[in-house]
C-alpha cells in the first residue's frame, strides 16, 4: 500500500456534445428528426475538455479539498475519481473502497422505500447485508428519516435525499469518501452535523476529497487543496495558499468583468448596480488580512446608469457556516446618500471588527428610498479574512472588545 | 491499488454479486413476497398461456405429439411445456436485461457498478422461475412414470441457454438505451421467432420443402429450436441429444454469449454519460 489513497495521472476527459443525434432506430433510419422531419446535422459537434491534464495525489488519511467555480471540471474529475467516468486520457488509481456523494439523488432508486434504498446503496458498495442489518437504525437516526424510511424516496424532499444520501455514505465503513458540495443542501444543524461526521471518519484514518465553496469550512479542515481552472490544475498545495491564489483571480475577474456580468436576480439590466466592494483599514491601505478588534472601512462601489435618488444600501456580514452575522442597513442611522448618478461609492465604516478570526463572506444589496425594490445584490462574492485572535480561548463568535472593571 | 480506469473483467460481477442478490431479491420479493397468492400469481400466466396453446393448437388444430419416453401415452400439454418452458427463459431474459438497464441505468450516474449488473440479476429471477415451472412439469410427468436419469441433463440445457439469451439480452439491452424504439421493435421480433421455433407445433409438421425452400432445415437451424427440440427429448421424449448436439449448443451458446457481453462492455463504457 502506498502512501497515497488516490492517484490521479495525466487525465483528461472529453464529451462530445451531442445535442442533435437520432433517438430511436426509426429516426437514425430516416435521418430525420420526427416530428419536425428536420434532417440531423452532419457536423459532428466541438469536443468540449471538461479536465484537461488533471495530476493529482490524494495521500491516505488526509481531506482533500478541491475548489473552482462552477463548470471547472470539479464534479466530472470526482466523477473520475469514482470510476463513473472514464477518463479520455491518463489513468486513475484508487487504494481502497470507495463510498461517493454526488448529487442530490445520490444512486437512490425513486420507487424503491428509504429503507430499501440503503441496502441497494450498500450492495453497490460491497457491503453485506448483515453489516448493514446492523447499521440501518443508526443511519436512519443519523438522516432523521425515521417516519419516511419506509416510505418511496420519490416523496422525499431534496434534504431528506441528502440527508439519507449522507447518512449511507458515511455508514458503510468507506476507505476513501468523495463528497460533492451536496451536503450544502441540508439545513445549518445537518450541516453541522456533517462535518463533525466528516472530522470523525478522517480521525479514524479515511481519506475524504471534497468540494466546496465554502472556503473558510476548506481552509479550517483541508490538508491540501487542489484548484481547479476551466479543467485545468491552477493550483495545488497548503489550502491557504490554494485559497489565496483562488480569491485573487476572482477579484481581479470581477473587477474586470463590472458592468458585463449577468444580474443573478433579474436578468435584465438594472440601473443601478454595486461593481465591488473594498475593505481597507484606517490608514486607507487595503490588507489581505485585517485583525480583530481593528477598525474596517467596506467601501461599495456602485455604477447608476440613471439618476437615483437616496436608495438604501446594505451589508451582510456571514461566517464560513453561513451564519448571518451582522446585516448593517444605510438608512437605520437616517444616512441618505443623495442622488446618485454614474459612479461612486459609500462607505460604511466600523471602529473595532467584532468578528474572531476566520473567512467571512460580506454581501451587498442596494435597494429604492423605500426599500421595496432591489436594485442590485452581490452574495458570496467577496471575502473578508480576519486574523490574529487576541485571547484564542474565548468561546463564541464574537469578539465584543468591551472593558472588565470591579467595584464594590 | 485498483487502477479504475480499466476494470470490468469477468471476475468484477463476482465481487458484486452482494448487489446483485439484491436486486435478485427486489424484483422476487415484489412478485412473491406478500402472499402465498404471490407464488400462484407468479404461475398464472404462464399456465394460462400454456392452456390457451394447449387448447388452439393441441384440441383444435389438432397437433399430434409424439409418443411420450415411457410409451404409455401422448399428450399435448406436457409436450407443448417441455418447449414452452425453454422459451418463457429466453424471453424472460432477453426483456428482463432490457428493462432491468433502463431502470437502474440512472444509478450509473451516481455510483459504480458493472453495468451488466442488472441483466445479470433479471437472469437469475427468470432462472427462479423457470425452476418453479420445470419442476412442476417434472412432478407432473414422473406421476406419470415418464421419467428418466435425462432430466439430470435439463439443468444443464438451461444453462446453456441462459448464456445465450444474456448474450442476446445485453447486447439488446444497451441497443435499448441508445434507441427508445428497440424494445417495440424486439417484442415483434421474438413473436416472429416464436412461431419459426418448434414450440407450438412438432418439428414434424414442418414440410421438407416448401415455396422452394428447404423449411424444416430453416427452422432446425434456428438455434433456439435445438433448446426446444432438446428440452423436449430429454423431459418427454427421454431420450438424449447426443454428445454432437449438446456440444454444439454449448459452442452457439459460449459464442453468443461472450460475444454479447464483449459488444455490451464496448458500449457500456462511457454509458454513464448516455443516461
Amino acid at each position: 500500500m502506498g502512501a497515497n489513497a488516490v492517484v490521479v495521472e495525466g487525465v483528461s476527459k472529453r464529451f462530445q456534445l451531442v445535442s442533435d443525434r437520432p433517438l430511436s432506430l426509426k429516426e437514425a433510419w430516416t435521418g430525420k428528426r420526427l416530428g419536425s422531419g428536420r434532417r440531423f446535422r452532419r457536423v459532428s459537434s466541438e469536443p468540449f475538455w471538461a479536465l484537461r491534464d488533471v495530476s493529482l495525489e490524494v495521500p491516505r488519511g488526509s481531506m482533500y479539498g478541491l475548489v473552482g467555480r462552477n463548470g471547472s471540471g470539479k464534479s466530472t474529475l470526482l466523477r473520475v475519481m469514482a470510476g463513473i467516468y472514464r477518463p479520455t486520457e491518463g489513468r486513475v488509481e484508487v487504494a481502497g473502497r470507495t463510498s461517493a456523494l454526488l448529487e442530490l439523488g445520490a444512486g437512490f432508486h425513486p420507487a424503491l422505500s428509504g429503507r430499501e434504498n440503503i441496502y441497494l446503496n450498500a450492495s453497490v458498495l460491497g457491503v453485506p447485508k448483515s453489516q448493514i442489518d446492523d447499521r440501518v437504525d443508526q443511519i436512519v437516526e443519523f438522516a432523521g428519516l425515521e417516519e419516511f424510511i419506509d416510505s418511496p424516496v420519490k416523496i422525499y424532499s431534496s434534504g431528506m435525499y441528502v440527508r439519507l444520501g449522507f447518512a449511507v455514505a458515511v455508514h458503510v465503513d468507506p476507505e476513501i469518501l468523495i463528497v460533492d458540495e451536496v451536503v450544502a443542501v441540508g439545513d445549518e444543524e445537518f450541516q453541522l452535523r456533517c462535518f463533525s461526521h466528516l472530522e470523525a471518519l478522517r480521525a479514524q484514518g479515511v481519506t475524504i476529497v471534497l468540494v466546496s465553496h465554502d472556503l473558510g469550512m476548506l481552509r479550517a479542515n483541508c490538508d491540501r487543496m487542489a484548484w481547479l481552472n476551466r479543467g485545468l490544475v491552477a493550483a495545488v498545495g497548503e489550502p491557504q495558499d490554494v485559497i489565496n491564489a483562488y480569491l485573487d483571480t476572482i477579484d481581479t475577474e470581477a473587477a474586470a468583468s463590472v458592468g458585463h456580468r449577468p444580474r443573478p436576480d433579474d436578468g435584465g439590466e438594472t440601473p443601478l448596480r454595486i461593481t465591488r466592494l473594498e475593505f481597507y483599514d484606517e490608514a486607507g491601505h487595503r490588507p489581505k488580512t485585517f485583525s480583530s478588534g481593528d477598525p474596517l472601512i467596506v467601501r461599495i462601489h456602485y455604477l447608476a446608469s440613471e439618476p437615483i435618488e437616496d436608495p438604501v444600501f446594505s451589508l451582510g456580514f456571514y461566517d464560513h457556516n453561513n451564519l448571518h452575522l451582522a446585516g448593517p442597513r444605510s438608512h437605520i442611522g437616517g444616512f441618505r446618500p443623495g442622488k446618485l448618478d454614474g459612479e461612486g461609492w459609500v462607505e460604511f465604516r466600523l471602529r473595532r471588527i467584532p468578528f474572531r478570526s476566520g473567512a467571512f463572506h460580506v454581501n451587498a444589496a442596494v435597494q429604492d428610498s423605500d426599500a421595496s425594490y432591489l436594485y442590485d445584490r452581490r452574495a458570496r462574492d467577496f471575502w473578508l479574512q480576519i486574523s490574529g485572535e487576541p485571547d484564542p480561548q474565548a468561546n463564541g463568535l464574537l469578539n465584543l472588545h468591551g472593558d472588565w472593571r470591579a467595584g464594590s | 491499488m485498483a487502477d479504475v480506469t480499466c476494470r470490468g473483467g469477468v471476475l468484477e460481477i463476482w465481487g458484486y454479486r452482494e448487489l446483485i442478490g439484491r436486486l435478485v431479491q427486489r424484483e422476487l420479493g415484489a412478485r412473491y413476497k406478500r402472499s402465498v397468492l404471490g407464488w400462484l400469481w407468479s404461475m398464472l400466466n404462464p399456465a394460462a398461456t400454456l392452456a390457451i396453446y394447449a387448447l388452439v393448437f393441441g384440441v383444435l388444430l389438432k397437433f399430434d405429439p409424439p409418443r411420450a419416453g415411457n410409451g404409455r401415452f401422448d399428450n399435448f400439454a406436457l409436450y407443448l411445456f417441455c418447449a414452452l418452458v425453454m422459451w418463457n427463459a429466453f424471453y424472460g431474459v432477453i426483456t428482463g436485461a432490457m428493462s432491468a438497464l433502463l431502470d437502474l441505468g440512472s444509478l450509473l450516474g451516481k455510483v459504480y457498478f458493472p453495468p451488466e449488473a442488472p441483466a445479470v440479476a433479471a437472469l437469475f429471477t427468470v432462472l427462479f422461475q423457470a425452476a418453479i415451472e420445470a419442476s412442476i412439469l417434472m412432478l407432473i410427468l414422473i406421476c406419470l412414470v415418464n421419467v428418466s436419469w435425462t432430466f439430470l441433463l435439463w439443468p444443464v440445457l438451461l444453462l446453456f441457454l441462459s448464456i445465450f439469451a444474456l448474450g442476446i439480452g445485453l447486447v439488446l439491452s444497451v441497443w435499448n438505451v441508445r434507441y427508445r424504439d428497440v424494445g417495440y421493435l424486439a417484442t415483434i421480433a421474438l413473436q416472429f421467432l416464436f412461431y419459426v421455433t418448434p414450440i407450438v407445433y412438432p418439428l414434424s409438421i414442418i414440410p421438407e420443402r416448401a415455396m422452394g425452400l428447404p423449411t424444416r432445415d430453416i427452422i432446425r437451424l434456428n438455434p433456439l429450436s435445438q433448446f426446444t427440440e432438446a428440452s423436449r427429448e430429454l423431459l418427454y421424449g427421454l431420450d438424449w441429444p447426443g454428445v454432437l448436439r449438446l456440444g454444439l449448443m454449448a459452442l452457439i451458446s459460449l459464442a453468443v454469449g461472450v460475444g454479447g457481453w464483449l459488444m455490451f462492455k464496448v458500449r457500456t463504457r462511457d454509458i454513464a454519460e448516455e443516461l
